[in-house]
Parts: structure tokens; C-alpha cells; sequence
């Protein structure tokens, strides 16, 4: 333990004295080219998604009839669709709709897998058993199916895309977080603070999760990318965010029967849907290689 | 006679694993007296740091298992506590301080944050009154209270069971049960961690169960010792009764095999033999496959501990 970038910074003492574990992974993470290129990539995507008014020339549903199908140009960056829509200003509004979906459905599932995982961890027993069985049938069917019977259950809209993603990503947050809390709370300092009267609540909140705080992390920013990905293939068989609504999974979908004469109808949101989910998981993977200890070189 | 604080009768406890009962902890009998330190000597595995957690009723369930006896804090049966008066009483009226200081502290948490935890979890104080005591504790054990914001690995071994000692003391308890406090630090620094809780001791009223298997420290420290073998107490007396009059083979030996600064000697002088495996205990004496004494009837007969005096005791009918 004495040896991991955790515990003790090696390098000047001086320059990171104070929350050395952030400061630490920020300089880590500022060498690893990739994980900086995702970075740009995530920035980019949350300015564009909030600057949306600022930047689309149009709006999502402006049709112009006597402009359909026109290739990329000046007026159109990315061109205009069947109905003559622009499709650069629809991919820009329709980075909202990811985002919102990626972020909200990763903190949904996020939470419930952090409260299920703690609670399996920490105590055990007939508990644990009976959620990580659990987890292990939901683990069984595979993600898109489930999301899938889940929203034809519910019905299609948004915040059913949102559910239905969040529902699929839960056991594997619950597994990161029993796995890690099952290695931290065997520590002495955990024994030490049941023996200064600390009640179960505060020793896994104050002093068990803030420990599992790297992988939980690494899981939900490539959480998100999952969520966008999960939620992209839903529209697109016509199950998750509803037309008008420029999700980019739809918008691939109602490209799909001009593909052969309008390539940029397809080639454009499909590219919207790779930067994204790229950037996301280079940025994942270079913070779970800045936060495992034992990825260090 | 000062007042009775903590008193532990026949404690017995086994750590039940699937094929096997280790028995760590065998009809223990202790008694502390308000403002005393007791000493809590043995061997690894002899069940020191076993009986510390009973007291504090932390020993991990399962496997661990207080199978009987009785342990008594100013009156009132721990072991018959609920919950949240178990809650209560640790931190507040018995703390702890744990052997290795560079495992029992929080990496992610700062000193400050630590320490005041304890306040706050038992006094009713705000955050910044916490804040407060906590950079006070810190002076106490002599760190500047401005380092309330570093965290454990910003600290030396020694700082940390300062800090360590900070945390246990905060809420000024009557017992501070210390297991070895100074192990894993060296030997300078031992002395001073000694001397500091030595010195808070006296000026708090803390009463102590000084765990250790260094009779030196035991000396400095202790006005009482428990030498303790195999989860039993062979001898148990004041300082003086067993460091000047010992009487159980094995006292003696832990004291032969200390080598002496005046004389040469070429080898040191070690008791043969190994601790017996816990999880099976010989019959009759624990001690009997490795006593120099050994009689027959060791083999066989269990001896009861003798009082000597009205303060010595010693479990071995041939050294009277």
C-alpha cells in the first residue's frame, strides 16, 4: 500500500501538498495524449450542447420543401434531410438530448448500484445473496434486449429511455461497488472507526466509499458513453426518443432509406454518435489508468 | 481500594471456523481500577488483542464468538449492551488505539477530519467547535494544529500514532485500551509515544490496558501485568509481584530471554518450543510441553490460578 501514487505522491512533496489524489490524477492525466484528446472531444460536446441557440443556424424542425437533399454547402454545413431540414443544426440540438440521456441515466443507475453495492457489500449474508443474484439474472439478458422489453413495457418517450437505459447499466455499478467495498472494509481504519462508536451509515458514507471512489468513477463516465449508445440504438429501431426530436440514433434511422443517394443524411450523425462515445471512453480509460494505483508504472 | 472500572469474569472466546474451534481466549479474569494501567503481556496469538476487542465488542462475527463470561464497565454488562449503547460507550467511555498506525488511519480523510469525527459523533457540537478540538488534540500530541488539513501520508510513522493517540483521547475516555501502541514504530520514537501517553494519561484520569509484548514497556508504563499464554493468564500481579518475585516458568522464561547489557553472551536464551495451535489446546497445563517443571500431573490437571498475596496470582501449583 505504502508504494501506490495513492497514499504517498512521489515527486515534489511541495507542489501537490493539499487534495493530492486529484491533483495527482490531473498531472497523470495531463500526459496521457488520448485521455486529453477525449477530454476536448466531452468539453466541446457539453459547449455545443449548452450553446446550442448560439450555434444552429436553424431550428430542429424549420423544413424548407423546395431545399431537400442537399448536399453539405455553405448554407447547409452537413446539408438538409427529406424534409428539408438542416442537419448540422439538428445534430447540435440533438447533442442535448444525448447528453441529458447519457448524464441522467448514468447518475440514476449510478445511485441505485452504489446503494444496492453497499448494502450487499457491507453486510454480507442472506443480503448480498439475494441482490447479487439479482444483478447476476439482470447481467444475463443482454443490455439491449432488456432496455428494449423494459420501454416496450413503458411505452417510448424520452424519460422512458432514460429508465430503461439506467435499469440495464445498474449491475454493473453494483459489482464495481461490493467488489471494492468488500476489499476496503477488511482495512484496520475501518475497525478503528466502529471502535470510536461510528454507526454503519457514516463508516461506509464518510470512510468505505470515499476509498472506491476511482473505480466508481471510471464506471460512470464510461457509463455515460454506454447510456448515449444504448439510448442511440433504441431510437433508431424507433423505441426511444420520439420525431421531431433530433436524437441522433433517429435521425440515423430516417436516413437509413436514402443512404445510397444522400450520404451525408447517414454519415453525419453517425459520426456525431462515434466522437461522442470515442471521446467518452478514451477520457474513461485514461482516468482509470491515472486512478489505478496498480496500472502505474 | 480505588474504584473498580472495568472487570472481565471467565471471558472465553473462539473464533469458529468450518473445520475447527480456535480457541484465542480461555477463562480470562481481569480487573482495572480507576486512573491504573494494566499491562497485557504475551506472545502473537496468545489472545491479547482478542480480549481488547471483546471489551470493546469489535471482534469480527463471524468467525469470532464470545462463548462465555462476563465483562463489566462501571457497572453496567457490555456484553448484555444494545446497539446504540455499544455506540455510545465506544469512543466515549472506551477507546482504542490500534497497533499499526499506518493502517488505522483513512488514507482519503485529513487528520482534522478524523479526529473531529469522534467528537462529533458523540458531543452535540457543530462542525467548527469540532473543528476546534480537534486542532487542540492535535497540539496536545504535540503536532501544530495548523497541519489539520494534511492527510495521513503527509506524517511520519510516529505523527501518525500521535494523531492515532489524538483521535482515541478526544473525547477524554475512562479506558484507553492501547494495542501495542508502539510496534511498528522505532525505538526512539517509541519511547516517545510512550512518554506522551504516560503523560496524558495522568493528567486526563484515563485508566489503560497496555498491550504488549515488550516487558520494558511494561515496566515504564504499567502499575499492573497480566502475562498472558495461550488466552490464559499464567501470572497477574502488581509491578513489583512479578518483575521481582516471578514465580510461573513461563514469566521466567520471557524474562531469561531477555538479553542482559551487563554480561556477555553468545546466543540468547529462548523458551523451546512453540505457542501451542490454539485450535488444538494440549490437555491439562497449556504450558506443560514447553515447562522446564513439567510434572506429571501437568499433563493432566488444569491448575487454577493460586493467589500468592492478596494482589499476586500465578496458575501453577509447583513454584509456590
Amino acid at each position: 500500500m505504502e508504494q501506490n501514487g495513492l497514499l504517498c505522491p512521489d515527486g515534489d512533496e511541495t507542489s501537490f501538498k493539499k487534495g493530492s489524489l486529484f491533483n495527482e490524477t490531473l498531472l497523470s492525466l495531463r500526459q496521457n495524449r488520448l485521455a486529453m484528446l477525449g477530454m476536448v472531444i466531452l468539453v466541446m460536446l457539453i459547449l455545443v450542447a449548452i450553446f446550442a441557440d448560439v450555434i444552429a443556424p436553424y431550428s430542429i424542425d424549420d423544413q424548407q420543401l423546395s431545399s431537400r437533399f442537399q448536399q453539405p454547402s455553405q448554407a447547409h454545413l452537413f446539408g438538409t434531410d427529406n424534409l428539408g431540414r438542416d442537419i448540422f443544426s439538428r445534430i447540435v440540438y440533438g447533442s442535448r438530448i444525448s447528453l441529458a440521456i447519457g448524464a441522467s441515466a448514468a447518475t440514476i443507475s449510478a445511485l441505485i448500484g452504489v446503494l444496492l453495492g453497499s448494502i450487499a457489500g457491507f453486510y454480507g449474508g442472506r443480503v448480498e445473496n439475494l441482490i447479487m443474484r439479482f444483478t447476476d439474472i439482470l447481467m444475463a439478458i443482454p443490455s439491449t434486449l432488456l432496455a428494449i422489453s423494459i420501454i416496450s413495457a413503458l411505452g417510448p418517450g424520452l424519460t422512458n429511455t432514460i429508465i430503461a437505459v439506467s435499469i440495464g447499466a445498474v449491475p454493473g455499478y453494483v459489482r464495481v461497488v461490493r467488489a471494492s467495498i468488500l476489499s476496503v472494509k477488511e482495512q484496520e481504519y475501518i475497525e478503528a472507526a466502529r471502535s470510536i462508536g461510528a454507526e454503519d451509515g457514516r463508516i461506509v458514507c464518510s470512510h468505505i466509499l470515499p476509498n472506491c471512489f476511482a473505480p466508481i468513477l471510471v464506471q460512470i463516465t464510461l457509463g455515460v458513453a454506454r447510456a448515449i449508445q444504448v439510448a442511440a440504438a433504441l431510437s433508431f429501431i424507433g423505441l426511444g426518443v420520439l420525431p421531431p426530436n433530433p436524437e441522433w440514433g433517429s435521425m440515423l434511422s430516417a436516413a437509413r432509406p436514402y443512404i445510397r443517394e444522400h450520404w451525408h443524411m447517414v454519415v453525419f450523425p453517425g459520426l456525431a454518435i462515434m466522437a461522442t462515445i470515442f471521446g467518452l471512453n478514451l477520457f474513461g480509460d485514461g482516468l482509470r489508468d491515472s486512478l489505478d494505483p496498480r496500472l502505474k508504472t | 481500594m480505588k474504584e473498580q472500572l472495568l472487570s472481565i469474569r471467565n471471558l472465553s472466546v473462539h473464533y469458529i471456523k468450518r473445520d475447527s474451534v480456535v480457541r484465542a481466549v480461555n477463562n480470562l479474569s481481569l480487573e482495572l481500577g480507576e486512573g491504573e494501567t494494566l499491562g497485557l503481556v504475551g506472545e502473537t496469538g496468545a489472545g491479547k488483542t482478542t480480549t481488547a476487542k471483546s471489551i470493546l465488542r469489535i471482534v469480527p462475527n463471524p468467525p469470532g464468538r464470545i462463548v462465555s463470561g462476563e465483562i463489566t464497565f462501571r457497572g453496567s454488562d457490555v456484553l448484555a449492551m444494545s446497539k446504540l449503547e455499544l455506540r455510545k460507550l465506544r469512543g466515549r467511555d472506551i477507546s482504542m488505539i490500534f497497533q499499526d498506525p499506518m493502517t488505522s488511519l483513512n488514507p482519503v480523510l485529513t487528520v482534522g477530519e478524523q479526529i473531529a469525527e469522534v467528537v462529533r459523533v458523540h458531543e452535540k457540537v457543530g462542525r467548527q467547535q469540532a473543528t476546534l478540538h480537534a486542532q487542540e488534540m492535535l497540539e496536545l500530541v504535540g503536532i501544530p494544529g495548523s497541519r489539520y488539513g494534511d492527510y495521513p501520508h503527509q506524517f511520519s510513522g510516529g505523527m501518525k500514532q500521535r494523531v492515532v493517540i489524538a483521535i482515541a483521547l478526544a473525547c477524554s475516555p475512562k479506558l484507553l485500551i492501547a494495542d501495542e501502541p508502539t510496534t511498528a514504530l522505532d525505538v526512539t520514537i517509541q519511547a516517545q509515544v510512550l512518554e506522551l501517553m504516560n503523560d496524558l494519561k495522568q493528567r486526563l484520569g484515563t485508566s489503560m490496558l497496555l498491550i504488549t509484548h515488550d516487558l520494558g514497556v511494561v515496566a515504564d508504563a504499567c502499575d499492573k501485568v497480566a502475562i498472558i499464554y495461550a488466552g490464559e493468564i499464567v501470572e497477574y500481579g502488581t509491578l513489583e509481584d512479578v518483575y521481582e518475585d516471578t514465580r510461573h516458568p513461563y514469566t521466567r522464561g520471557l524474562f531469561d530471554s531477555i538479553p542482559s547489557l551487563d554480561e556477555d553472551c553468545e546466543r540468547l536464551k529462548p523458551i523451546d518450543g512453540l505457542m501451542p495451535d490454539p485450535a488444538a489446546l494440549p490437555a491439562g497445563c497449556v504450558f506443560h510441553p514447553r515447562c522446564p517443571l513439567c510434572a506429571d500431573a501437568c499433563r493432566e490437571l488444569k491448575p487454577e490460578l493460586i493467589g500468592l498475596s492478596e494482589s499476586h496470582w500465578v496458575r501453577c501449583p509447583l513454584v509456590l
